[in-house]
């Protein structure tokens, strides 16, 4: 079987894309050249990543198939699911034969795969647009830690970005390590050692954050109306591996 | 800053508030920076966030809250009602701005929802609401607004609310004039429909001046909801419905939100306090209410006079189905979309799928059970390219009961306690 070694990178999966789209191979499959379990039958290829190449290849795609779907394979690929590489190379190759029009036939296998994982994903995207939390710290800037099912921080950024327009402030994703800031101009990428405990600490705090998180707590209680008790769907919209960084759910 | 008294008004005013159902913050898509021009705070993507979900289930999408809970007015379904002695308070403007605005910062909201007990006279009331609206968007904040007109309040304020608010809406509470009478005798429905109808002619007056110049500030882009409190009085399932239907096709509303009687007051016209919240029934009306607007079911098919009341046990379309077996089996490789949608078991997404696969291929029952149709109702419903099918079963005399048995519903626990306390 071929199996093509990637850096696992959106740009590097465009580069193993132009392999893939040579040679065609009926059985194969993609892997993080960090990660691969060595298999001795396989037949391996390292793909380089090449910015340029990806950019062109990126370009093309846009013309052919429309921004907004290579957006959606791009969503797909946040996933870290380790089917995707393998289910998007097929399916770009078929909309670049037939057209784009090939995404939508959910009886063909490629299809309903990328259509389920664009939603998990975007389920995903639009929880971390509700969930994020912002404590007000000392110096003004509002910060809020996540740990995301899948690498959404990049595609929350805009929205984050238009809404808080006016404000400083960063989230960080604890899992992967590595948050988004803005700067009231524009939003960085930043890998950085995170302090949770100044986070968490009062005195780190702006003077009048610890009000506003007793009222939202008070708020979040009292307008639950207790004879209408229903905690399986209360669970079910907010999964409990969500709770740890809401205010709501910390105590009074 | 806040005054100490903040946690107190807060807690008060929001309980007072959250027996108002609507919390939906969609439906209008606005950038920041449309207001002054200016990069401010906050938008409205169109789609609506739920920060959170109460322990009722119920999504947290906007502070909801009353100005105050003064009020002239004795409706009996009311905790805010004048006979009512618990504590009365109020918000002032400034307190009711900086709240949205530190809570909106946060993340913990989309915008707010402003609703408020009557003090003084009308006028005076909707004037502090407007005023609540207009300090927000001088202060840049593009967040959403839904907003209470005040029945009685005159129309030139109604207007300027209207300029700055996103929703406004009018909670009608009682289905008929007869329960209006009986529980809030200082409300008639023409008090109720009045505000509303102007509210109309706001929205169809602004649509015709935008056409003309596009500039033209919005009023209430997204439109006017209501509210109808059900269970409290005994209109049926058919006179709640005709007057939702009333609401969407002659008052161009876009949503009649239903709200299962919580029982909160001793009065001798309500139901006793240890009632049950009406849950299931709430649920079938919001089905229904679903038919009506996205399924292209008139409201006649849905309850009638030999059909007066939502079936509890079923979903309103699987009711209709089996009221209308003639209409079945469809074939899913021919039919066309609005049979599908009738398909019980079948939602809008799934009919989508169903019309734009069956383009390549026909369609099988394994194709049917990956686009997540709900398959142990809808099949015997359909037949498809297989051999197996299921709708002989249709004509038998307990396919009601065969249904029922094969399929759980998940609202089973709700449902057995409910017949037990009636039955």
């Amino acid at each position: 079987m071929k199996i093509y070694l990637y850096d696992g990178s959106f740009e590097g999966l465009m580069c193993v894309f132009v392999e893939y789209f040579k040679h065609r191979p009926d059985v194969f499959d993609v892997q993080n050249f960090e990660k691969f379990g060595a298999d001795i039958f396989a037949d391996y290829q390292d793909v380089i990543c090449d910015a340029d190449l990806a950019e062109r290849v990126m370009q093309r795609l846009k013309i052919k198939l429309k921004s907004e779907i290579l957006k959606s394979f791009y969503h797909v690929f946040l996933s870290e699911d380790e089917k995707r590489e393998y289910h998007i190379l097929r399916m770009l190759a078929k909309c670049l034969d037939f057209g784009v029009k090939m995404l939508s036939n959910s009886a063909d296998e490629d299809s309903l795969y990328l259509s389920k994982m664009y939603k998990s994903v975007h389920r995903e995207k639009h929880r971390m647009e509700a969930f994020v939390r912002f404590r007000q710290m000392k110096d003004g800037l509002y910060a809020a830690v996540v740990e995301p099912d899948f690498n959404v921080l990049p595609i929350i950024s805009d929205h984050f970005e238009e809404r808080y327009a006016d404000q400083f402030w960063l989230i960080y994703d604890a899992r992967r390590k590595f948050g988004i800031y803005y700067n009231q101009r524009d939003v960085k990428g930043v890998e950085i050692e995170f302090d949770f405990e100044a986070f968490k600490t009062e005195t780190s705090w702006d003077e009048n954050e610890q009000l506003f998180q007793t009222l939202w707590k008070n708020y979040f209680r009292s307008t639950n109306i207790i004879s209408r008790k229903n905690s399986k769907l209360h669970v079910q919209h907010m999964p409990k591996r969500y709770w740890k960084y809401l205010v709501e759910k910390e105590r009074l | 800053m806040l005054s100490p008294k903040i946690l107190e008004k807060l807690e008060i005013l929001s309980d007072a508030a959250k027996y108002d159902v609507s919390c939906s913050s969609s439906g209008i898509k606005k950038s920041n920076s449309d207001i002054n021009k200016v990069k401010g705070l906050g938008n409205s993507s169109g789609v609506g966030i739920c920060h959170a979900y109460s322990e009722d289930g119920r999504c947290i999408s906007l502070l909801k809250i009353l100005f105050t809970n003064y009020c002239i007015f004795d409706c009996a379904y009311c905790v805010s009602r004048k006979s009512n002695d618990n504590k009365k308070i109020s918000f002032t403007v400034d307190e009711v701005v900086e709240l949205t605005l530190s809570f909106y910062r946060r993340n913990y909201i989309e915008g707010l929802f402003l609703s408020s007990g009557i003090f003084k006279n009308p006028d005076y009331t909707m004037e502090r609401l407007m005023l609540v609206c207009k300090k927000l968007r001088e202060q840049n904040f593009n967040g959403y607004i839904h907003l209470k007109a005040i029945p009685g309040a005159s129309q030139e304020l109604i207007h300027q609310a209207g300029m700055y608010a996103d929703r406004m809406s009018v909670n009608v509470e009682m289905p008929t004039e007869k329960s209006l009478k009986l529980l809030a005798p200082e409300k008639s429905m023409s008090s109720v429909l009045t505000p509303m109808k102007s509210i109309k002619a706001e929205l169809i007056s602004n649509k015709e001046e935008r056409k003309l110049f596009k500039s033209a500030p919005k009023f209430a882009p997204a439109g006017q909801s209501t509210q109808m409190i059900i269970g409290a009085t005994d209109e049926n399932d058919m006179q709640i419905l005709a007057m939702s239907n009333y609401f969407y096709s002659k008052m161009n509303l876009k949503r009649v939100y239903y709200s299962g009687y919580v029982p909160v007051l001793e009065d001798s016209r309500l139901p006793a306090l240890t009632t049950q919240v009406p849950l299931l029934r709430e649920h079938r009306l919001y089905q229904a209410d679903w038919l009506l607007r996205f399924y292209n079911f008139d409201v006649n098919e849905i309850v009638n006079n030999d059909f007066q009341h939502l079936d509890l046990d079923i979903d309103p379309k699987l009711s209709w189905a089996l009221r209308n077996p003639q209409f079945f089996p469809l074939d899913i490789n021919t039919a066309d979309y609005l049979q599908i949608l009738r398909i019980p078991g079948v939602g809008v997404k799934s009919a989508k799928k169903i019309i734009n696969s069956r383009r390549y291929a026909k369609l099988n029952w394994e194709h049917l059970k990956k686009f997540g149709i709900a398959f142990n109702r809808a099949k015997y419903f359909i037949s498809c390219d297989s051999r197996t099918n299921f709708y002989s079963v249709l004509d038998k005399l307990n396919f009601r009961d065969i249904i029922l048995n094969t399929s759980s519903s998940k609202y089973q626990p709700l449902l057995s306690n409910q017949l037990n306390l009636f039955g």
